[in-house]
């Protein structure tokens, strides 16, 4: 692998960590902030993973535990996110949030 | 065992989770009896620890017997080990406080052994934070600390659950952050243990990874920081007891302004590096800011709002600390957060004593305290006589080498900062004083539990004795914390990045 195709790769990992918390931001359902919140976590693990490099023969270990322990914890992250969004659902039947002002108002 | 102390102090908490759990299918009072004799195991190893570090100095601790930089590593100095120590008085006051509650509420036993397993898990996760110099662990220890808070948030109300969603949710998408800078950091250094991270950046002479790295992680200290503003989570004061949401705030807030130090002037602190112009005039914005936040916390009609606000306005003071970077500023720093620890949990227990059955708090209901409840009145005046810096509390002490500190650099914005919000303290300080002494007969008759009282009091003490006994707290905890410019240890002058070193 070239430096320029990783840099290619690392570039296009960017702009999906970066879509991914746009949505994050501007969604108002709780799942989908959730889903995209993994989006963005597993584009943080996939740069860790693009950090590894061949060295006398083998692949520097670091980064691939560093993005399998991300993506791992992420999924016990995310699990917790679903049961605080079935909490809301739970007590406000909706899983839709408005938006608010500061101050707590629609 | 001795020579794995470390280990046992960070893995205690955690260990306890699950029994907590467990214990309360049990029996109550075996899971009663339990939570204190963790604590006092923690304290009894905690005191073990001390007497080496003190004797010994700093203790490194390479996990699974990994050196660092490949392995895992806890550090133990006399400030970490100090610092935890009332992280675990507070987590045991949180928890002899909350105590009472839980009694009442004989058939909610499954929650009470949650309460306490989350309980540990924060502490732990806290602890977690103070020992390890691992960038990806800080970022595990965070998120777990996350998740345990947002857990205590929604563990005693069926009402709002978007408080604890919100908590965790954005607080997570900040902590994301951490190891994304842990990676640019990684990429250019090779390494992500904290103190082998400045040893690289030094030699790799790169200063614009260390900006990049920065402002990377500075997302992952936002939410943690700003719990529990009201502007951020409203009608958190109603739904949440006071004395977790006094918990949160207190430790898991001051213990991250402990990872700020670190970071800030142990990781990133490379010799010669100068702040761009920008980001000191993003420094020096913060100012207004916690301005603003003590204002509204004065215009507050509700005690327990008006002291969510004070507790993240009072971060303001430690931050300032971090700005102006001279050694009385982070000896003030450091005296200043052991003193908000202790005040900001004090303050919200208070609350939670008070509070009416709707959970609200106004501030009409203190009127006539000092006389109904002589003690809770007294601990009310010593927590404020900290804030505003009144001798001799541990507050008082941290303002003046704060102010000190501005002084030496001749830093007039700061001072008028540290002065003007002591000012603004002192105004609301007089309110209050006149408010709890002001009728014979208290305005409104206050039945909470008198074993409330006891947690209040012991906080106020610690206030106390921090304040009396600061000269032994400075010379033997917090001067060997500092960094090793500011001891009196000779270093050689290199000169780096075209800069003579100081």
């Amino acid at each position: 692998m070239t430096l320029n195709s990783l840099l290619i790769i690392r570039c296009l990992i960017l702009v999906a960590g970066l879509a991914a918390l746009y949505r994050l931001w501007t969604s108002t359902h709780l799942i989908k902030k959730s889903l995209f919140w993994l989006i963005f976590q597993a584009s943080v693990a996939a740069l860790w993973l693009s950090g590894s490099y061949p060295y006398h023969g083998h692949w520097n270990p670091l980064p691939q535990v560093a993005a399998f322990l991300l993506i791992i914890f992420s999924i016990g992250v995310l699990a917790i996110m679903l049961v605080f969004a079935s909490g809301v659902l739970r007590n406000d039947g909706v899983l839709e949030i408005k938006k608010t002002n500061f101050k707590g108002h629609s | 065992m001795k020579e794995n102390l470390p280990i046992l102090i960070l893995i205690l908490p955690f260990a306890a989770v699950p029994l907590a759990v467990g214990l309360s299918f049990a029996s109550a009072w075996v899971n009663r009896l339990f939570v204190p004799a963790v604590f006092i195991a923690g304290w009894f190893w905690g005191w073990e620890t001390l007497e080496k570090v003190l004797s010994q100095g700093p203790w490194s601790y390479n996990l699974g017997g990994w050196a660092a930089p490949w392995g895992l590593e806890i550090v133990l100095t006399p400030f970490n080990v100090f610092l935890a120590g009332w992280i675990w008085l507070i987590g045991m006051s949180a928890w002899f406080y909350g105590l009472p509650h839980w009694v009442l509420r004989r058939g909610e036993l499954a929650k009470e052994g949650l309460f306490n397993a989350l309980l540990f898990l924060l502490t732990g996760s806290v602890l977690g934070l103070l020992f390890l110099r691992d960038l990806l662990g800080l970022y595990f220890c965070l998120e777990t600390a996350l998740a345990a808070a947002a857990g205590l948030i929604v563990l005693d109300q069926a009402k709002d659950w978007k408080n604890g969603f919100n908590f965790f949710f954005w607080g997570t998408v900040g902590a994301s952050f951490l190891p994304l800078s842990a990676f640019f950091l990684y990429a250019s250094t090779g390494t992500l243990n904290l103190d082998d991270l400045l040893s690289q950046i030094f030699i790799s002479k790169n200063a614009g990874i260390v900006l990049a790295a920065g402002l990377l992680g500075i997302p992952a200290f936002i939410v943690p920081l700003i719990f529990p503003s009201p502007r951020f989570f409203p009608r958190l004061a109603g739904q949440t007891p006071a004395f977790i949401t006094g918990f949160i705030s207190s430790v898991l807030a001051r213990g991250l302004v402990y990872v700020l130090f670190i970071l800030l002037f142990f990781t990133l602190d490379l010799p010669g590096f100068n702040q761009p112009f920008w980001l000191v005039i993003l420094e020096y914005l913060l100012v207004p800011l916690f301005i603003w936040a003590f204002i509204l916390a004065f215009q507050q009609k509700d005690f327990q709002q008006a002291v969510a606000f004070v507790s993240v306005a009072q971060l303001g003071t430690l931050l300032i600390g971090f700005i102006l970077g001279s050694k009385s500023a982070l000896t003030g720093t450091l005296l200043e957060l052991i003193s908000q620890l202790l005040v900001v949990a004090g303050l919200f227990f208070i609350a939670g004593t008070l509070q009416t059955a709707s959970g609200n708090l106004p501030l009409s209901r203190l009127a006539g305290l000092g006389r109904q409840k002589p003690w809770t009145g007294l601990a009310l005046i010593v927590f404020a006589a900290s804030l505003v810096g009144i001798p001799p509390t541990g507050g008082a002490l941290g303002k003046w080498y704060l102010i000190q500190g501005a002084l030496e650099r001749s830093n007039w914005v700061l001072l008028f900062f540290i002065t003007a919000t002591a000012l603004l303290n002192l105004f609301y300080f007089i309110k209050l004083i006149v408010l709890i002494y002001e009728h014979s007969d208290a305005a409104a008759r206050h039945t909470s539990s008198g074993a409330a009282k006891i947690p209040i009091l012991v906080l106020a003490l610690g206030i106390l004795v921090l304040g009396v006994f600061h000269q032994t707290v400075i010379e033997r905890f917090i001067e060997p914390a500092l960094p090793k410019a500011f001891q009196n240890i000779s270093v050689p002058n290199v000169p780096f990045l075209g800069k003579q070193v100081e």
